[in-house]
């Protein structure tokens, strides 16, 4: 009776309806802004992409590029086509964990049709999950109602441009790829292994890839290997953030796949590298100078590796490539 | 578990607001004890036992300043007076002497013995200073018999482990909160709704407007040098952080308390609409204020030396000079106090004592700038006095926080002189956006202030916007209520590409 009459004085019956109410609400803007067909952990970072290569023609690119901020620093789609002729674009960006980067490559699939998809490995040693906060019960909250999750897709609606001086540049204008400007030197000296003879090789000392990567990494594999898409595992240079450990672990997985990995962490010297000057952030990031080299590098990679069709007096990419000169010289 | 937290609000209390409702009226403080020391032990684990001896020894010295009392008889007024000294110091020493250990060894080793000095490794438990202070200003009202001793332990370990105060408060005194917090009411419909409403306002203030700054401010502050605009954009993010951080905790606070029928005392009061440094630190942090004037202004102005100091001033220098010597002083304590209060770091004890010689000036200059005003027939309520007031005292508070949030006082020194030497506009035209804090959180921020802004303004012309709601139809109550809440959740600093903003008061 006593229990009866306190939830009486509580309004039980109201309470629970608001709740109700609330917890429909909460269903509803999920709904709205939940991302439709995949699931992402960072929705403004992956629809960013999506947005940008939405403004692309459709199945205009040989090569995609997929990967974190060394992706994004690191390639330049631009130089490769000044180069050698073939079209590229790089879908990475900044912080892009490994289940961002299958959402962004399940999606581009439907527009684009690229020979070779090229995946920067340095997200896989990342927790991989969609749902990743430190707060456990928030995490199984987000779950449920999904607009806990994506509720950041505000941050879409503000301007999101970059400045170099008063020009106004975006990822749209360098095909994706992104300048680091700075140079800070790496002085850490040599951080890989000489494994030239492959005596090093050391499995038993391989890092584990982060929590669900690996799997992230496997439909990846199946998404390429189901549209006829060749796929290549790379390694912009990082000395902070990469090591032997990570090489053997990606090197077993690319071995046991059968797919081509070229980690250019090893090849620093054929590449050309300066740790003095090729660096923005002490071996983070590539800067302009180092990602000239290191793209140099791998589109001659692509280039004997893979069949691509050369476009080389497309108007389009002309204008782009004069455009982003320009720029890149200010920079 | 923060305040801030979705297993705060989400779990936590509806938990507790259950198990309460299912026990009888007279052991439900029972439910909210144990609830306090299982929140506490899951901030600070087998930390607790600090917690647990400073309600021992508040119990047993509150006890035995009782008995000193009563055992006195009217002949001997002078010896139980000194009796009871001895026991309340002896109270005081032992309560804040596991804070000063806990807190302060380290500062005070490497001061007094720098390089001779180890650092040591000494954990210190979540809320020690604000619930030391409430041990404190328990046993100065009992020595003052402002109210009896508390015989049942259970309460006194009630009142001083509350989950809702103990992690920054509000500093409440026992004999405002002991009769609420004991009495074991039920949960109201009434309490329930407006206990949430507040804590839904403390969140907005806290998750959307603070939490949104906090990247951009460690940002801003962890800089080696910033030209003198980005240092005067740190120090208004900080303060602006630091504020709506602050008052956002403590409004949750107070409405987790307001569930349970418990009234916790206001600690802020739109102090941005103070005229001057001394009314800003009355609307700011109320409660510290006032134990500061309670237990250590009065005291020190009332004491027998200051009390000599300004019988002889008076005497040897003139009245007016002995009209603001005692004053000063006790002040001066005030100041060294707050200062010391906030944490054992040099820039703390400046903070303190920049208010307390901004006061002070303040104090000797008030009689002249009024002579002033009637000489020239200025308004004092005019708006442009007010808006000339108004930046006054935020230039002030900025400057005051710009240290206090500096690791070091050369480091805001050097961010003060850089405004006056190094201002460069065009830096902070290229680098406000890459501070830290995005387009979308400046635009989060700056509608948020809006209404904080407003709902200050209303709240200063006492009108209750709740009044105005709770006029509406029911349903368009709930829409507006369920709009608050999808605000909050939309515009709320937290989960992917957010870290967890611990609440920064909780840290003093």
């Amino acid at each position: 009776m006593n229990i009866l009459d306190n939830l009486k004085k509580i309004n039980l019956k109201a309470v629970c309806v608001f709740l109700i109410g609330l917890a429909l609400v909460f269903q509803l803007c999920g709904m709205i802004i939940s991302p439709k067909g995949y699931s992402a952990n960072d929705i403004v970072g992956t629809t960013s992409v999506l947005n940008r290569l939405k403004k692309e023609k459709d199945n205009s690119f040989d090569v995609l590029f997929a990967g974190d901020s060394c992706m994004t620093y690191g390639i330049s789609p631009l130089q490769i086509w000044g180069d050698y002729g073939y079209k590229t674009y790089n879908l990475s960006y900044q912080a892009a964990k490994i289940c961002d980067t299958y959402a962004v490559i399940q999606e581009v699939l439907k527009t684009q049709k690229p020979k070779v998809i090229v995946l920067d490995c340095d997200s896989l040693f990342l927790d991989g999950r969609v749902y990743q906060t430190e707060d456990q019960i928030l995490n199984s909250v987000e779950q449920v109602f999904s607009v806990f999750h994506y509720h950041t897709v505000y941050k879409l609606m503000a301007p999101s441009v970059s400045f170099i001086g008063k020009k106004v540049y975006s990822d749209q204008l360098f095909k994706g790829f992104r300048i680091k400007s700075g140079t800070v030197a790496y002085t850490g000296g040599k951080y890989m292994k000489d494994n030239s003879d492959g005596s090093h090789r050391n499995h038993d000392k391989a890092e584990e890839m982060g929590t669900d990567s690996e799997s992230y990494l496997n439909a990846i594999y199946k998404l390429c290997t189901d549209n006829n898409i060749q796929m290549l595992l790379v390694n912009v240079p990082a000395p902070n953030l990469w090591n032997q450990e990570k090489h053997e672990t990606v090197q077993s997985w690319a071995d046991q796949y059968h797919i081509d990995y070229v980690d250019m962490n090893l090849a620093d010297d054929q590449i050309g590298l300066d740790w003095n000057t090729d660096t923005a952030d002490g071996g983070g990031h590539l800067n302009l100078s180092g990602s000239k080299k290191v793209t140099a590098y791998l589109a001659k990679y692509l280039q004997n590796k893979y069949s691509l069709s050369v476009d080389a007096e497309n108007e389009e990419w002309k204008a782009a490539y004069n455009r982003a000169a320009v720029y890149g010289e200010k920079s | 578990m923060n305040y801030n937290s979705i297993s705060f609000f989400a779990i936590f209390l509806p938990l507790l607001i259950l198990v309460y409702e299912l026990f009888p009226q007279n052991n439900r403080k029972y439910v909210l004890l144990a609830a306090n020391y299982l929140f506490f032990c899951l901030l600070s684990k087998f930390l607790v036992v600090y917690q647990l001896a400073v309600v021992l020894i508040t119990y047993f010295v509150g006890i035995k300043l009782e008995k000193i009392e009563s055992s006195s008889s009217g002949n001997d007024r002078k010896i139980t007076a000194k009796k009871k000294k001895k026991v309340f110091v002896l109270g005081v020493l032992l309560n804040l002497g596991i804070l000063i250990v806990l807190k302060y060894t380290n500062f005070i080793g490497e001061t007094f013995l720098r390089s001779h000095w180890t650092v040591l490794n000494l954990l210190v438990p979540v809320g020690i200073s604000y619930y030391s202070l409430q041990a404190v200003s328990y046993l100065a009202d009992i020595r003052a018999k402002k109210y009896s001793a508390e015989h049942n332990i259970f309460n006194l370990a009630l009142y001083l482990s509350f989950f809702a105060t103990i992690m920054e408060g509000p500093i409440a005194r026992y004999n405002e909160i002991s009769a609420s917090l004991f009495s074991g009411n039920a949960v109201t419909y009434a309490n329930l709704t407006v206990g949430y409403q507040r804590i839904l306002w403390g969140l907005f203030e806290k998750v959307v407007i603070a939490d949104h700054l906090a990247n951009g401010v460690s940002y801003l502050f962890k800089q080696t040098y910033l030209a003198g605009s980005l240092s005067l954009l740190a120090a208004v993010l900080c303060t602006l952080q630091m504020y709506m951080d602050f008052a956002g905790t403590i409004d949750i606070a107070i409405g987790s308390a307001r569930i349970f029928g418990i009234y916790l005392p206001e600690n802020f009061r739109q102090p941005f609409f103070a005229k001057n440094a001394s009314e800003f630190w009355r609307r700011w942090h109320i409660t510290l204020g006032t134990f500061f004037r309670d237990y250590i202004f009065y005291p020190v102005s009332l004491s027998r030396p200051i009390m000599r100091l300004t019988k002889w001033t008076k005497k040897h220098i003139g009245r007016q000079c002995a009209k603001y010597i005692g004053p000063s002083i006790a002040l001066l304590f005030v100041w060294l106090a707050n200062g010391f209060w906030h944490g054992p770091r040099w820039t703390y004890i400046f903070y303190g004592i920049y208010y307390f010689v901004l006061i002070l000036v303040e104090l000797f200059t008030e009689q002249p700038i009024k002579n002033l005003y009637i000489k020239f027939h200025i308004n004092e309520n005019g708006i442009g006095l007010k808006i000339f007031r108004f930046i006054k005292l935020f230039i002030i508070v900025i400057v005051g926080e710009m240290f206090f949030r500096a690791d070091s006082f050369s480091k805001g020194w050097g961010m003060l002189t850089s405004i006056f030497t190094d201002f460069n506009l065009s830096v902070f035209r290229e680098q406000w956006k890459y501070v830290g804090i995005g387009v979308a959180d400046y635009l989060i921020v700056f509608l948020g202030l809006a209404v904080v802004l407003i709902v200050s303004i209303l709240r200063e012309k006492n009108i209750s916007i709740r009044n105005i709601i709770n006029k509406r139809p029911l349903y368009q109550r709930w829409i507006f209520w369920y709009a608050c809440i999808m605000v909050v959740v939309f515009l709320g600093a937290y989960g992917q590409g957010f870290g967890a903003v611990d609440m920064l008061y909780a840290g003093f």
